[in-house]
């Protein structure tokens, strides 16, 4: 649903006004939605204030966005469906804790990526204490619950995403962190600063790198012209 | 290769117009906008970043499930919840205090530290409970026992069999 200039919604009384097709910094796109940075701010005020609806309401804007964020770092959908859940539940008892209501998104995406640090961090543990064979089992199952492995789709996905991790396993942490959450999260540099808790400079000198080393990688580039390398 | 307005942007400047266009000086802003071959440079950089961007979201499958939220929980609950678990953990510190005075108190039968003759002096005492002056009435002194008295009462083994040996000797004689 993409809605129209002048286009509004009701909200808890009140409207989102969508503005100019342009999108202006002060506008997030959400469930394909823009709607302004204010009036996501009134939202998290009430929200904080214990109107549920509120929140309710940041979630259904945002839980895409999160699902995807969470998507894209653990390759599941299971798991990715659990962090989200995880995400906005840590959200919703840390919502007091915000002093800007007008960084809940950079809010929220670091709240994200620390879940997804988590994550990782313990499968890592579980990966060690576990047999592989049960873990190859488990991911079959996964796979078989939701896609069958041989239609054209799923094997686009595969090659899609094993060329990606590929790519992104040559950057270092900061490099892929940041050129995941630019172009792929399509955060702004002011958010990914904040995610990040560097300054602008440093989110973009690991923008600079991850670039140059996406250029120089003929197997992606070919692959998004649609041809093989 | 060159342009009119200047040489064309490098590998390095083209990422900087990419991630932010402010960050390359004025001069280099300038031939950006005029150099079409290093304006075609940089959209074709943003393309397949974009691209990148646009291929991933269609290629992740849509959130199967919806978000729950906790069950709201009434002030009143959450208050005496909060009651509840500030009684348990102040029981559960007193009984620790308590358990850790009682070990404190009770007197050690061997002191881990102290010398071997404490020790056996200690052991002595719970023995003989009686002060010292009161262990010749008692007939528990053990300081004054008369050996030859001793010898009367409990004759010691190998003198008892010299004896018989003797006792024999002088039957046999007889």
């Amino acid at each position: 649903m993409e809605a129209e200039s002048g286009d509004s919604i009701p909200l808890d009384g009140m409207s989102i006004v969508f503005v100019d097709k342009i999108l202006s910094p002060s506008v997030v796109r959400s469930k394909g939605i823009r709607v302004k940075e204010s009036d996501i701010a009134i939202l998290v005020e009430r929200a904080r204030a214990g109107n549920r609806s509120s929140f309710e309401r940041l979630v259904s804007m945002f839980q895409s966005d999160i699902f995807r964020m969470a998507y894209y770092r653990t390759r599941s959908r299971m798991d990715a469906e659990d962090l989200t859940q995880d995400i906005f539940i840590n959200a919703f008892k840390g919502l007091h804790k915000l002093k800007d209501v007008n960084s809940f998104k950079p809010w929220l995406f670091r709240i994200a990526l620390n879940r997804v640090h988590d994550f990782h961090r313990k499968k890592r543990i579980l990966v060690f204490l576990r047999n592989e064979g049960d873990d190859d089992e488990f991911e079959q199952a996964e796979s078989e619950i939701y896609e069958d492995p041989q239609s054209i789709n799923h094997l686009i996905k595969e090659e899609f995403w094993m060329h990606i991790s590929r790519f992104v396993g040559k950057l270092s942490r900061l490099e892929r962190e940041a050129f995941i959450l630019r172009f792929l999260d399509q955060l702004s540099i002011k958010e990914m600063a904040r995610v990040l808790k560097k300054s602008e400079s440093t989110v973009k000198t690991h923008l600079y790198r991850a670039i140059g080393k996406f250029k120089n990688n003929p197997e992606i580039i070919s692959r998004l012209k649609g041809e093989t390398p | 290769m060159t342009h009119e307005k200047g040489p064309h942007l490098t590998e390095d400047q083209l990422i900087r117009a990419v991630v932010d266009g402010d960050d390359l000086s004025r001069s280099l802003q300038d031939h950006l906008l005029e150099c079409e071959f290093c304006c075609a440079e940089k959209e074709r950089l943003e393309y397949q970043l974009s691209r990148l961007g646009r291929m991933a979201k269609s290629l992740t499958p849509l959130p199967g499930k919806r978000v729950k939220l906790p069950a709201e929980t009434s002030s009143s609950k959450t208050w005496s919840q909060a009651w509840l678990r500030r009684s348990f953990l102040a029981a559960g510190v007193a009984a620790a205090m308590t358990i850790t005075l009682m070990w404190w108190r009770t007197p050690n039968t061997i002191s881990p530290n102290g010398d071997k003759a404490q020790w056996t002096w200690e052991i002595f005492q719970e023995e003989y409970s009686l002060p010292l002056t009161y262990f010749d009435i008692a007939g528990e002194s053990i300081s004054g026992i008369n050996e030859e008295f001793m010898d009367f009462v409990i004759p010691d083994i190998q003198n008892e069999a010299i004896q018989k040996d003797k006792r024999k000797e002088m039957n046999y004689v007889t």
